[in-house]
């Protein structure tokens, strides 16, 4: 899981290289060539995948600040998203055998390349509908996020676990 | 579950906001998968799986001596209608090392299907419990998970090693009333010659002797040695400050193996055997006799931890009380203090007969302040040696056994090696 995680970080780094090269902005370029230097250390110390995904956050923000292509730039977050979880899980799927965690990361990676499948097309969908933010638009896409923020709350306050933890039978 | 989840939905949000503001649709749009991610977590709850999965832990043996190998076996069974992506973690206590198999099991279990966690642990002595079992299931698009630890207590008890010793001679001043090995200084049945006194009606003839008869026309009977069985109280030294850390262990696991040892071979001889473990607390198990007694100490002896409470600083405070008069003390202690000499010469007037058993390791291989030089390291060594030499002669001196064991060669060589040097060096 380890090195699926750096897998999906160096891919989102080389996205964002991509993109940034692509565009002609080499000072962007060196910063993601930077990023993905930096993502290896996520290998050594798992604990990194939270600023690593902070990091991500911030620079997917600045290519989309240079009118970078919004595809390209939710594709890259996505793939640190990954990575970040997969990193999350590697300390926790680290005790079995070898062969379990190979066939488990598979799997894993298929549902996940799955999901950023359908985020990134939601993305490509989003681009096609061209949403004029006008001042209209935005106060009401503004009200939207505010909804959705209060139901993520309320779902959050609601997740505690419940009492049906599997049963034990001491022998 | 919640936590990791809210840094991604916090750089969603910022991203949103940050789009909004700068009326950037780019942004906006950057921020849609993490969003995404985080609605299919939340939505996708597996917890209804949790309540159909049953735990079974068991052990090969609830009761082991240190070095052991103990198979422990977790069966996981799914009696849902569904199968389950799950990871079980079994987490065994500190002092049981997992030397073979895995403790985790992590894949797929389907409906009503069960799979079990097999792995052997090295026991170390010592009360161990094992505690809760981590589970975390994922939902079936495998994205969300919860997280469950299942008590799941199952206590195994890990004893001190023991060696069987060869034969150790005690000679308290006091013995009990029934048949034993140790002599007891008293003319009467036996095997060995205790002396002659004159006939008295009612002796038994074949004890005649019949040459002192010869000689001095009275008759004369021979007595033997009465040989009996005696109160032997171990007491084991578990301050800290008594013990040096070796390679991996201290000194005081090999004072507590020793105790066991002479625990087991004294009452396998017949005595009635008492033991003190005086560091931390004062923890007393009464004497007594047989194999449940032995079960009894052994127990005690698998849960002593060394303590380092100011009470206990000093042997002076042991509660001799607890002890019958003139009866056997062994002491295992590597009594590294010079005033210890000072209270075990005071048992000794108590009337008590102590044998000392000191273990003894020499760090200097294992010290980084160790010189360079092999010669300095040498000389030290020898110094050292007759340090100890010195030491345990005026213990001999005031009337103590003494077993010198270093802790690199068996107890039982030790043993062997005290009566010899008993007789030729600490001789009273």
């Amino acid at each position: 899981m380890r090195i699926a995680s750096l897998l999906f970080f160096e891919i989102a780094a080389a996205t964002l290289t991509a993109t940034a090269y692509s565009y002609g902005l080499p000072e962007l370029a060196a910063t993601s060539i930077f990023l993905g230097v930096l993502s290896l250390l996520v290998f050594f110390r798992p604990a990194l995948v939270h600023p690593a995904l902070g990091l991500y956050g911030i620079v997917a923000g600045v290519f989309g600040l240079f009118h970078m292509p919004p595809l390209l730039c939710a594709g890259a977050l996505t793939a640190a998203l990954l990575g970040w979880d997969a990193g999350l899980i590697a300390p926790q799927v680290s005790r079995a055998s070898a062969e379990d965690r190979r066939r488990f990361a598979l799997g894993y990676a298929l549902r996940a390349l799955a999901l950023a499948a359908v985020g990134i097309l939601l993305v490509a969908a989003a681009g096609t509908i061209r949403i004029s933010l006008t001042f209209g638009a935005g106060l009401g896409l503004s009200f939207a996020v505010l909804v959705l923020a209060a139901l993520f709350i309320r779902t959050f306050h609601r997740a505690e676990p419940p009492e049906t933890d599997p049963r034990s039978d001491r022998k | 579950m919640r936590k990791p989840l809210l840094l991604p939905l916090g750089i969603g949000f910022a991203l949103v906001v940050v789009g909004l503001l700068l009326l950037n649709s780019s942004i906006v749009a950057t921020a849609i998968p993490l969003l995404l991610f985080v609605s299919v977590r939340m939505l996708s709850s597996p917890r209804p799986l949790a309540s159909d999965l049953h735990l079974e832990r068991s052990l090969g043996q609830l009761r082991a001596t240190e070095g052991d190998e103990i198979d422990v076996e977790l069966t996981v069974t799914n009696s849902g209608p569904a199968g389950a992506l799950l990871c079980v973690t079994d987490g065994p206590p500190v002092g049981l090392t997992p030397v073979d198999g895995r403790v985790q099991l992590l894949g797929r279990l389907p409906a009503r299907g069960t799979k079990v966690i097999s792995y052997v642990v090295l026991a170390g002595r010592g009360l161990h419990s094992f505690g809760e079992v981590q589970v975390r299931i994922w939902s079936p698009l495998g994205l969300a998970m919860h997280e469950s630890h299942v008590q799941l207590h199952t206590a195994v008890k890990v004893h001190p090693r023991s060696e069987k010793l060869d034969p150790i001679t005690i000679r308290p001043q006091r013995t009990r009333a029934f048949a034993g090995p140790v002599k007891a200084n008293r003319g009467g049945q036996g095997l060995d010659f205790f002396g002659c006194r004159a006939y008295t009606p009612g002796d038994d003839v074949r004890r005649i002797n019949w040459r002192a008869y010869a000689r001095q026309d009275s008759l004369i009977i021979n007595e033997y040695e009465l040989e009996r069985i005696a109160d032997v109280n171990i007491i084991l030294d578990a301050r800290a400050k008594s013990h040096a850390q070796l390679d991996g262990e201290t000194t005081f696991d090999h004072s507590v193996r020793a105790a066991a040892s002479l625990a087991s071979h004294f009452l396998d001889q017949g005595n009635n055997v008492g033991l003190l473990v005086y560091g931390d607390y004062v923890k007393w198990t009464f004497p007594g006799i047989g194999h449940l007694q032995q079960e009894r100490i052994l127990d005690e002896l698998a849960e002593a931890r060394l303590g380092a409470k100011a009470v206990f600083e000093e042997l002076r405070f042991i509660p001799t009380r607890l002890f019958p008069p003139r009866s056997q003390l062994v002491l295992v202690s590597p009594l590294i203090d010079e005033d210890d000499i000072e209270i075990v010469a005071l048992l000794v007037d108590r009337g008590y007969s102590v044998l000392l058993v000191c273990p003894y390791s020499l760090t200097v291989a294992g010290d980084e302040r160790r010189p360079e030089d092999n010669a300095t390291v040498d000389l030290a060594i020898q110094i050292l040696d007759l340090k100890r030499d010195l030491f345990l002669g005026s213990l001999a001196r005031i009337g103590t056994s003494v077993i010198d064991w270093r802790v690199d060669e068996p107890f039982r060589a030790a043993c062997q090696r005290i009566h010899q040097s008993r007789v030729r060096r600490y001789r009273i």
